[in-house]
């Protein structure tokens, strides 16, 4: 038998108070839980915004919504009402005033994933975080009509590799497709590198080949096999886009964005909206932080009712524990010994809190993390724990072992009044 | 004046006082080394007072109170407290163990006040003594009062203090018991020379005492509870 130690006394003692201490540990678990899950969203709604796209000065798509452009454009949510002529286009980009463009066509996807068709200069131009161009992992960009390149998700989740075989669903960007465009098979040709962005959850095609698969599908649906195009019958003027879904725009020089925003908006051959992306961005971030100062402040709340809940339970524990106090007292305990063991207690209680809230924390990431970015975009990236989440563990140890200073301070009172002949 | 190393125990004109009520004025009580002493009065004739005085629980305000040669009035709370850890076994009337501690744990737990390792073949044979080897790691609440008092026992000579304080520890026990439960007390005690101030309200037992003291008779101050009698 070795000696027990304080650390162990404490320990004892609030496993002999199961039921209260679990209920304590739990209230503080779920207020850090709350805490640090309302700061990881926030985190990687802030990541997605910042780093999703850079170095675009203008999107621009059919007349609608502002937000509605960049969140099918840049971030595979919703869906685009009205396309865009490819003359417009072709006219917009070859003004003095624009250095590159990127077209986009969306519309069909491929296993829940999204298809994007678009041309070379996506691989040249697109540029994300701060300033980085894609790269590929194996492959490279398409060449061939039926060529595909897969951004890493889409690698990882289907088990794809270079010539894998893609066959590509109508109008389905989520779900299950009704009708796909088996005639006309892709294969694999590039894997994209992680980048952190809804990048990694898509297909991209060109824009011939966006044509291509649609040849024969004059009536919106699938043709009978008598009037399917072979594929060795499709010529390139066959294939000539006629329309995209919005284009990616850099200027020249930064003065330019705002009058060729105004020029467009003001196009007289069709109804087009540009977006400055930085703009929606900062517009809908304002109205997200409103959400997430309400979340934190409820989640402080939480916090705040964990630690009365620990308060309350050791005040009411401390009634019942004059005789054990007035026994350590004998034993040669000194009040400082007292103060110490309520401390401890709370501390282990504390502990248990904070290391339960991480393993839930993490455990909610790897369950919830796919379909965060399936569903919303978020992309839980960087490290798991951001210095806001270990400042709000630290907040909660400080607070807890000051908050057990009052029951601590009372226990040693009671004590000193109480000496060894407490009669119960 | 020295204080006399033969003696545990000397008391000199010591008061002691909760305000407003005098509680103890005793001007001489002296407790030999090893003697064991048997200290009667009723109840709320102040002797659980007094053993706290002794213990350095509580501090005298006047007169001379020097305990194992440590002179109590002149040491700060926190010297109290180690001198208690090193000088004193207690055992109360009842609830003496911590509840969710085993019993071995319970008979160990004094050393969470001292640098001292436990020597091993000493508890085993404390715990083989006092007739607990079978009981040692069970929980305190499977064990009959009796057993409780047995192990607060086992803990208050785990570190061989130079004087065992009881307060009324026999008093939830039978007769037979209260019997056993002291022989096998009195033996250890005498065996380590260990000095035993035991206060009760039952004179039945007085008889197998070195010496019996009446508190009454050298307290000064008659409280009610002695008027009443």
């Amino acid at each position: 038998m070795s000696k027990i130690s304080w650390l162990q006394l404490a320990f004892k003692s609030l496993k002999n108070r199961k039921f209260s201490t679990s209920l304590t540990v739990f209230s503080m678990v779920l207020s850090l839980v709350l805490l640090m899950t309302v700061e990881r969203i926030k985190r990687a709604a802030q990541d997605g915004f910042t780093q999703s796209i850079s170095g675009v000065d203008l999107i621009v798509g059919a007349r609608s919504g502002p937000l509605q452009i960049v969140l099918y454009s840049v971030f595979n949510i919703g869906q685009a009402t009205q396309n865009v002529s490819i003359e417009s286009y072709n006219e917009i980009r070859k003004l003095p005033e624009v250095e590159w463009t990127i077209p986009y066509s969306l519309g069909d996807g491929h296993k829940g994933f999204r298809v994007v068709a678009t041309n070379q200069d996506f691989f040249k131009f697109y540029q994300f975080r701060s300033k980085e161009k894609i790269e590929f992992s194996e492959g490279g960009a398409f060449k061939d009509y039926f060529d595909v390149v897969i951004g890493a998700d889409v690698a990882r989740t289907l088990g794809y590799q270079i010539g894998s075989n893609v066959i590509v669903a109508h109008g389905a960007t989520s779900g299950v497709a009704i009708q796909a465009h088996e005639d006309k098979p892709f294969h694999v040709a590039g894997i994209m590198k992680p980048t952190g962005t809804a990048l990694d959850r898509s297909l991209y095609i060109s824009l011939e080949a966006m044509e291509a698969i649609h040849l024969d599908w004059q009536t919106g649906s699938a043709p009978s096999e008598d009037k399917q195009i072979k594929t060795s019958q499709i010529t390139p003027e066959m294939v000539q886009p006629k329309t995209i879904t919005s284009f990616f725009l850099r200027t020249n020089s930064r003065i330019a964005i705002l009058r060729l925003q105004r020029w467009i908006n003001e196009y007289k051959e069709e109804p087009l909206l540009a977006v400055i992306p930085g703009v929606v961005l900062s517009e809908m971030w304002t109205s997200l932080s409103m959400i997430e100062k309400v979340l934190k402040a409820i989640s402080f709340l939480v916090m705040l009712v964990g630690l009365i809940s620990m308060l309350i339970s050791i005040m009411t524990s401390l009634n019942e524990r004059r005789r054990e106090m007035a026994v350590l007292r004998a034993l040669g305990a000194s009040l400082k010994n007292i103060v110490g063991l309520i401390l401890i207690e709370t501390l282990v209680l504390t502990f248990l809190a904070i290391f339960f809230s991480c393993v839930i924390k993490i455990g909610l990431e790897l369950l919830f993390g796919p379909w965060l970015q399936s569903n919303y975009g978020l992309y839980l990236q960087g490290n798991i724990f951001s210095s806001n989440e270990v400042f709000y563990l630290a907040i909660m140890l400080i607070s807890s072992m000051l908050i057990s200073l009052i029951p601590a301070l009372r226990a040693m009172r009671s004590a000193l009044k109480d000496g060894l002949s407490l009669k119960l | 004046m020295s204080s006399n190393t033969s003696n545990s125990i000397e008391i000199k004109n010591l008061k002691f006082s909760y305000e407003p009520n005098d509680i103890l004025n005793i001007s001489s009580f002296k407790v030999k080394e090893g003697e064991i002493v048997f200290l009667y009065g009723p109840s709320g004739s102040g002797k659980s007072t007094l053993l706290e005085l002794i213990a350095g629980v509580l501090k005298n305000k006047s007169g001379e109170l020097n305990v194992c040669g440590n002179s109590l009035t002149q040491m700060s709370l926190a010297e109290l407290d180690h001198f208690r850890a090193e000088n004193i076994g207690y055992i109360f009337q009842s609830f003496n163990l911590i509840p969710y501690l085993s019993v071995l744990e319970n008979i160990v737990l004094p050393y969470l006040f001292q640098k001292k390792e436990i020597d091993q073949a000493e508890l085993t044979d404390l715990i083989k003594n006092l007739g607990l080897t079978a009981f040692i790691n069970r929980p305190v609440s499977q064990l009959s009062v009796g057993q409780q008092q047995r192990v607060a026992v086992a803990r208050a000579l785990i570190k061989k203090p130079k004087i065992i304080l009881a307060d009324e520890p026999t008093s939830a026990l039978d007769y037979n018991h209260r019997e056993n439960f002291l022989k096998i007390l009195f033996k250890l005690c005498r065996s380590h020379k260990t000095t035993v101030l035991f206060v009760s309200h039952d004179l039945s037992i007085e008889k197998l005492f070195d010496r019996s003291v009446s508190l009454v008779q050298i307290n000064q101050i008659k409280t009610e509870a002695v008027e009443i009698l």
